[in-house]
């Protein structure tokens, strides 16, 4: 049987080792905004993974691609709500290279650098699609399908 | 009630859920688009922009609707650093990429004065929002995957704030840089404003979207702005004060 003594230097040892544990133990590492987040899901709403297109791998993609010819092809201009949009793809090593508007309705200026000042990181994710029911839907339009045409008409005067 | 018709190129949907909501309303909201469209059509024969491309008429002898647009138009060309500018390379101007938002919401503000409080109106995926939906809940406003138009793949809880989203929905060519084989070459599918009205939205969506992914923080640095941007990748990006409007709030009419 122990003595009073002996049972009293223990239970001191188990609470000094107890609060030596609990004072030495690492907090939870400093909060750092994410880069990339899975996205949170809603009780109501279910998430699920969003048509977004994978990147080829290189050779499938040369496989896929090599119907198009090498060289830069205008695409038709085509008239939307905002004005004309023509863009000219330009196809190298058999893949889409290069995209750039030859018309496109708001002038984009002259190029001037955003203020350089300061920025948080700002929170990112892969997108999802969300099946919940919605009132109504915020997306461009008109915009996008005179893009559509003119990037069409461009491919098709660069496939073999 | 439900009813929308095509003016100026475009979808023009209005939803009212009031009681006691007939046809007035959604005739008049029609008929202002219409007229709207007459007289700042660059694509009409006889509208005021188009006069005023053809020198038929100046700044200083157009109407005076005409001259606070233009003015506007330049103020947010100099918030933009130039990237909202409604001259176009021949020289001519088209404002059509303020109009819609300015529209929308003299739309709304229409039907407030007439004391409609639960509605939304769109135009070509630009919308305004007031009140409540059917359900009593804000209304619930999807970002469209610019990768699929059939999903949503953000819902918004809207009461008066307006959203406006500018993009391209090619269809998911990836584009690489000869000079790094297998990298390609990103940049942004759509950038979603919300604004304090769909017209603050609207302005600024159109040039954050000029801006490629720079774009995103613009809209950061604006106070009363919150911005998605969706890249090639299908990464969307948030501004810090976003999410206040992915989350339920208790929301008064």
């Amino acid at each position: 049987m122990m003595s009073s003594v002996r049972k009293f230097i223990l239970s001191v040892a188990f609470i000094a080792a107890f609060v030596l544990y609990v004072f030495t133990r690492k907090g939870p590492p400093e909060s750092v905004t994410p880069i990339a987040v899975v996205p949170q899901t809603r009780t109501v709403s279910s998430a699920s993974a969003a048509s977004v297109p994978k990147p080829k791998s290189i050779s499938s993609a040369r496989a896929q691609t090599a119907r198009y010819r090498d060289g830069s092809y205008n695409g038709k201009k085509v008239s939307s709500y905002y004005g004309d949009v023509q863009v000219a793809v330009t196809i190298s090593v058999g893949r889409i290279s290069d995209v750039t508007f030859l018309a496109y309705p708001q002038d984009r200026g002259t190029s001037k650098a955003v203020s350089g000042r300061a920025m948080p990181i700002l929170r990112s994710e892969a997108i999802a699609a969300q099946n919940a029911p919605v009132d109504i839907v915020s997306g461009a339009t008109e915009l996008s399908g005179a893009f559509n045409k003119s990037f069409a008409s461009a491919l098709s005067a660069a496939r073999n | 009630m439900k009813q929308s018709a095509d003016i100026m190129g475009m979808p023009i949907r209005l939803e009212i859920v009031d009681s006691g909501v007939g046809e007035e309303p959604f005739a008049e909201v029609f008929a202002y688009f219409r007229d709207i469209e007459a007289r700042f059509s660059p694509f009409r024969e006889d509208s005021e922009v188009t006069l005023l491309n053809r020198g038929d008429s100046t700044r200083e002898t157009c109407s005076p609707l005409l001259r606070e647009i233009l003015a506007r138009c330049e103020q947010t060309k100099e918030e933009t650093n130039g990237y909202f500018d409604i001259r176009r390379a021949d020289g001519k101007i088209d404002p059509s990429g303020f109009v819609k938002g300015w529209a929308i919401k003299q739309a709304a503000d229409l039907l407030l004065l007439k004391g409609w409080k639960h509605f939304t109106v769109e135009a070509g995926g630009d919308i305004q929002t007031h009140g409540l939906n059917a359900e009593g809940s804000p209304w619930r406003t999807g970002i469209r995957n610019p990768f699929n138009t059939k999903e949503v793949v953000k819902i918004l809880l809207l009461s008066g704030e307006g959203i406006a989203t500018s993009g391209t929905y090619e269809r998911g060519q990836h584009i690489y840089d000869p000079h790094k084989p297998g990298e390609a070459i990103t940049d942004i599918m759509s950038m979603s404003v919300v604004g304090s009205d769909v017209c603050e939205a609207d302005r600024f969506a159109t040039a954050a979207f000029a801006m490629g992914r720079e774009g995103i923080r613009f809209i950061e640095g604006l106070p009363g702005c919150e911005g998605y941007m969706i890249d090639r990748e299908g990464i969307g990006t948030e501004t810090s004060g976003f999410a206040v409007y992915t989350l339920s709030h208790v929301r008064t009419a």
